[in-house]
């Protein structure tokens, strides 16, 4: 069961009982005090017409005491003859009665009666004119007759009633009469007073209260009702007045009597003696009154018992249900990964300190989401966002630029000899290097925000590092390719500023590869592509440089892409071969050595030139690898020649450059030699210039344990570099080679010839031998012949021949041109 | 009405007070005489002359109808009047009231009518004849386009005539002469003659402009048109014919009424002897013409007619011809009941009319 049910079952009795217990006490206290006001207001009723009726008599009786003292009243009254009385005393008599009548208009008669019942003196209003009634037998005379009243009331109930109250006129004669005489009886004074109101009041306080209210007179013949009544009822009612007529003391109270079967409240009063005014309401009309507020009351009482009860579940469901459910909701949503869900409380209980915790766990397990977040989708070092964080920001941007058909440009940033550096000092000299690369790029492209950007909010994370030493930058909202150019320069210009890490400073360059929404590509795979491709060409363009992506760079790259991934494959398939150049005594015309040249037989191009792919290889660290294949196949062949019985010959193997600086050729050539079991004495090293002027300590050192090994140095392409002759002294190099273009020259520039000369005579001073390259022509030989070169190789004897072609080589050449005593 | 009795009030009250103010103010006023009579029925010349030749005072007391007359003596018990002019109906009921002292002798009693002296019931002991007319109905001709000539047209009047009706505040009189045009005895008993009288009354209420005996003077309300015929006396008509040629009088086709005023003294008088003298006085053949000419009325004085110019003596409205008074008659005294009777009948009578008076 939820809290709020079991604190409502817990709560709503406690409610409902005080609230029913007042229901009920308020019920019997209405019912009472209905009771109390219908019967309060059907005696106010009764008061009311009695003491009108009493008003009204006590009028009526003053009037009549004051025409009885009335002068001429009296001397009509005592006049001796009936015709004085008449001719004289009635006319102001009759002037008085009318004058009585203006005054209270519902004096309807006025009248005089003679004891003897005659009514001698008559005013009325014309419409109860009735002169000749003959009074003696009626009650109130006999009654005034034989008593000592003095006046006498009645009322006439009809349909017309009326007040009749008559006054006896008892006067003295003074002129006859002696001074201890009674006053005589001299006649009668009566007064009708028209009770018009009467039935009206009647039947008003009954609507008023829906009561009964009647006038009956003693005999109970006679009657006037507020309305009628059924016979029996009547009946029943005159039954209970007579009864209390003739009790002694009369009750006034409210008695509660059965008439024909029902209960009524009933209250009566005397009036004048012999009349009775009764009001009564029935019981049903009393408790019916009650019984509407009754159902007031219940209507109210359940109100509030279901006002108080939707107010309580209000409240708890506003205090604990709605902040648990909230809650709860809460955690739910939290659980489904909506991680910066928060909760607003609003009222001021523990829920709140709750939610508060809540929120601020919340928080807490957000922010660490964010972060891991973050991570997921930044490079931890630099910081700014990983490849996929890329596609993502690439793909939104791409989606922004179609919809508002803008221009955008992704750039492809390498570093240049990344590699280099990364090998020379070490990874940790590299991260920070590409941390500060990244700064400078990003310090750069913010500075660049007035370029083609409309919307500066929208570009954050334009940089993304990719992995390595690559970077990208996506430019949005451009205009066209110049303002992507713009960028480019100006991220190159700003390597030109020296990087200081730790101690070390660098120049560093970097190559940037662009490639054009919607001018090369429309999506992300296809923009990514042609920004590599953009990027190595400005590679091979020499590096610190930009290029934007062209159709035509496509071929190479591809060539190249796949030339880079299929020489892994090469080496590993055994598709390199070695050739071999034979290199000739010039002087005895006999055998001297052979260059190990690498060849690749592609399984469907056929043979592939060096050129084509040693740039490649040295390039994309292949080299390393390569070189390695080379000295040990040349170590092999020389080991495998030499068992052959061909013997005291030399074979030449290349290391690059990138050898010496990536790994210890020293130890590489040591285990070559242990491998192929191949005499010392029968390799060569042939290195370029480069290896010695960019050489350091190290590769001075490499050079000089490789020579005590007994393996002879050669300087290869000698000429195309800077060092000199003198600083070849330096090391323990056995052999120049000159370069190929030197000898080709030869023939026609007789400076050359001059240096090429120089070159030998000072060669031969430092006691080396000299070897010279690409000779083809017998002009050429000659001139070397004149010279004084030691060695030749070129064309002109051999071009490079697979190891097959060499051994037949050498037997003919060799053997049958008895070259072979030179080796010998 | 109310007008009536408030000047009825005043009179009094002046002739509670002014003696005694003139006593104090002017000369020892040896002898003071009050009389109770009808307005302008006496001439003051003569009331100047008396005065003069014996240096009293005569007070008047001015009633205006024969009800008023009774209402006021019943009020007073007829104590405070020296003088009392009464219709000769009343003189019995008067004298039975012990009101009128004896008659004393005076010298021109001789002069007197014996047809008038002896009229009444206790007017030949009591009282002297003063003057005798009829009752009739003045009218103004040029306002009406037919002549009244019957009491019929009065009680059933015409449009001309309708509200603009004065009667005389009299109950005798009125009922008298509804009576008549209905062709009864003004003096019947048979109720059912006063039944229907009553029933022409109530019915001719409405017409009654008022019930007040109008005035005599310039200014009266049939010279003015707001009234167009009364029950009047004869004589007062005279009086009004001094100021427009248009006032009528007619005595009915059916009869009018043939009345006689005396003159008493009060039995209360303390002044019996000079009252009797005042009679005296005013019964001088010479006088009495005086006085018939001043009041336009036929003076049962003989020797006075004998006086009086042939125009006056011979003028129909004073002296009727004996065919127009064939069908007039003089008031009888009537048994109580109807008197009665005829009291009730003028006092429904009033209650209407009073409401006519008030509305207006």
């Amino acid at each position: 069961m939820k809290i709020q049910n079991k604190f409502t079952l817990l709560v709503v009795p406690l409610i409902v009982t005080p609230i029913l217990l007042v229901g009920f006490n308020s019920y019997q206290y209405l019912f009472e005090s209905s009771k109390t006001k219908a019967l309060f207001q059907m005696r106010s009723n009764l008061n009311l017409v009695e003491s009108r009726l009493v008003q009204e008599h006590d009028q009526v009786l003053a009037s009549l005491q004051l025409l009885a003292s009335d002068t001429v009243m009296q001397h009509y009254a005592v006049a001796p003859d009936e015709f004085t009385r008449i001719a004289i005393y009635q006319p102001p008599v009759l002037k008085r009665f009318h004058k009585y009548h203006l005054t209270y208009p519902q004096y309807q008669e006025i009248r005089f009666i003679l004891p003897d019942g005659y009514q001698e003196t008559y005013w009325a209003v014309e419409s109860q004119y009735n002169p000749d009634i003959e009074e003696a037998t009626k009650p109130w005379m006999q009654h005034l007759a034989s008593s000592n009243d003095t006046n006498y009331s009645e009322i006439q109930i009809g349909p017309e009633s009326f007040l009749k109250v008559y006054q006896t006129l008892r006067i003295k004669n003074k002129a006859i009469d002696g001074y201890h005489d009674e006053a005589k009886l001299r006649g009668y004074l009566g007064i009708s007073v028209n009770l018009g109101w009467l039935p009206t009041a009647l039947k008003d306080s009954a609507e008023e209260s829906g009561q009964y209210m009647a006038l009956m007179d003693e005999r109970h013949v006679f009657h006037l009702g507020s309305h009628a009544l059924a016979a029996e009822k009547e009946k029943s009612l005159v039954k209970f007045l007579k009864a209390q007529h003739q009790h002694h003391e009369f009750n006034e109270g409210v008695q509660l009597v059965q008439l024909a079967g029902q209960q009524y409240y009933v209250s009566c009063r005397r009036v004048f003696n012999n009349y009775i005014l009764t009001a009564m309401i029935p019981q049903v009309v009393v408790n019916s009154v009650a019984a509407q507020l009754s159902i007031r009351l219940i209507v109210i009482t359940l109100g509030a018992i279901t006002f108080t009860i939707l107010l309580l579940v209000f409240v708890l469901r506003n205090t604990v249900a709605r902040p648990l459910q909230k809650l709860s909701l809460a955690s739910k949503k939290i659980g489904e990964g909506k991680l910066d869900t928060q909760i607003k409380l609003n009222s001021s209980s523990e829920f709140v300190e709750l939610s508060e915790n809540f929120n601020l766990m919340s928080e807490k397990i957000n922010k660490s989401a964010q972060e891991i977040q973050f991570m997921a989708y930044h490079d931890s070092l630099t910081l700014l966002p990983n490849r996929r964080m890329f596609q993502y920001l690439l793909s939104n941007n791409l989606a922004s630029a179609k919809r508002k058909k803008e221009t955008l440009a992704l750039l492809f940033l390498d570093l240049d000899n990344f590699k280099t550096i990364n090998d020379d000092l070490g990874h940790e000299v590299g991260d920070l290097l590409l941390k500060s690369f990244a700064a400078r790029i990003s310090t750069t492209l913010r500075e660049e925000d007035t370029i083609g950007k409309d919307d500066v909010t929208q570009d954050l994370d334009l940089v993304s590092r990719l992995g390595g030493d690559e970077f990208t930058v996506v430019l949005p909202h451009l205009h066209n390719h110049v303002d992507a150019s713009v960028v480019a320069q100006r991220i190159i210009k700003a390597m030109q500023t020296v990087f200081t890490i730790e101690s070390h400073q660098f120049y560093v360059s970097t190559s940037i590869g662009i490639a054009m929404y919607p001018a090369d590509a429309l999506d992300i795979e296809g923009l990514v592509k042609c920004a590599d491709i953009a990027m190595y060409n400005a590679k091979n363009a020499g590096r610190n440089t930009y290029k934007f992506y062209m159709q035509s760079m496509n071929v190479a790259i591809i060539n190249r892409v796949k030339h880079e991934s299929e020489l892994h494959t090469a080496i590993d398939q055994r598709q390199l071969i070695l050739h071999f150049q034979p290199q000739v005594n010039i002087q005895s015309k006999g055998f001297y050595g052979v260059e190990a040249l690498v060849r690749w037989m592609h399984p469907q191009r056929g043979l592939i030139p060096p050129n084509d792919f040693i740039t490649l290889a040295e390039e994309t660290g292949m080299i390393l690898e390569l070189g390695k294949w080379v000295l040990f196949e040349s170590c092999r062949k020389a080991k495998a020649w030499a068992e052959l019985g061909i013997s005291n010959f030399k074979v030449s193997v290349n290391v690059s450059s990138v050898q010496f600086q990536r790994q210890d050729v020293a130890k590489l050539v040591a285990q070559a030699l242990q491998e192929s079991q191949l005499s010392a004495e029968f390799l060569t090293l042939e290195i370029t210039e480069s290896v010695l002027m960019s050489a350091e300590d190290s590769n001075r050192q490499t050079l000089l344990d490789i020579k005590k090994m007994g393996v002879a140095l050669a300087i290869d392409d000698f000429g195309t570099g800077y060092s000199s002759l003198s600083f070849l002294r330096q090391f323990p190099v056995d052999t120049l080679k000159i370069d190929r273009a030197f000898i080709v020259q030869s023939n026609r520039e007789p400076e050359v010839r001059a240096i090429i000369s120089a070159i030998i005579t000072m060669a031969h001073a430092l006691k080396l031998t000299v070897v010279a390259e690409g000779v083809e022509s017998e002009s050429e030989l000659a001139f070397l012949i004149s010279s004084d070169c030691d060695y030749v190789q070129g064309y002109y004897y051999s071009k490079p021949l697979s190891e097959e072609k060499f051994l037949e080589f050498y037997k003919t050449e060799v053997v049958s041109t008895q070259v072979g005593s030179n080796i010998q | 009405m109310i007008y009536a009795f408030n000047r009825a009030v005043l009179l009094c009250f002046l002739v509670a007070f002014l003696p005694s103010v003139s006593a104090v103010q002017i000369s020892e006023p040896d002898q003071t005489l009050t009389i109770l009579n009808w307005d302008d029925y006496l001439d003051p010349a003569l009331v100047k002359a008396f005065e003069q030749r014996l240096g009293v005072r005569v007070n008047q007391v001015y009633y205006e109808s024969d009800d008023h007359r009774d209402e006021l003596m019943a009020a007073s018990q007829g104590k405070g009047y020296d003088l009392l002019v009464v219709s000769g109906l009343m003189v019995d009921t008067y004298q039975k009231q012990g009101w009128l002292a004896k008659k004393s002798v005076f010298e021109n009693d001789k002069f007197l009518a014996a047809r008038w002296v002896d009229a009444y019931a206790g007017s030949k002991e009591f009282v002297v004849p003063y003057f005798w007319g009829t009752l009739g109905i003045a009218y103004r001709q040029d306002l009406l386009t037919a002549p009244i000539t019957r009491w019929q047209q009065f009680f059933n009047p015409n449009e001309e005539m309708a509200g603009k009706i004065a009667l005389i505040n009299s109950s005798r009189d009125v009922v008298g002469m509804a009576l008549k045009s209905l062709g009864y005895s003004a003096n019947s008993n048979n109720p059912e003659h006063l039944n229907q009288a009553k029933a022409l009354l109530l019915k001719f209420a409405p017409n009654v402009k008022t019930l007040n005996y109008i005035d005599f003077d310039e200014n009266s309300a049939l010279l003015t048109g707001e009234i167009v015929a009364s029950m009047m006396y004869s004589g007062d008509t005279l009086m009004l014919q001094e100021h427009s040629d248009q006032v009528r009088y007619v005595l009915p086709e059916e009869g009018g009424n043939i009345w006689v005023d005396y003159i008493g003294v009060a039995a209360s008088s303390l002044n019996k002897v000079l009252a009797w003298e005042f009679i005296n006085f005013l019964n001088t053949p010479k006088h009495a013409a005086q006085l018939a000419q001043f009041i336009y009325y036929a003076t049962p004085n003989h020797a006075a007619e004998d006086l009086l110019p042939k125009d006056f003596t011979q003028d129909p409205v004073i002296y009727p011809s004996a065919k127009a008074l064939a069908q007039s008659e003089y008031y009888q005294p009537l048994n109580a009941r109807t008197r009665n009777r005829i009291n009730q009948v003028f006092s429904q009578l009033k209650a209407q009319t009073t409401s006519n008076e008030n509305s207006e």
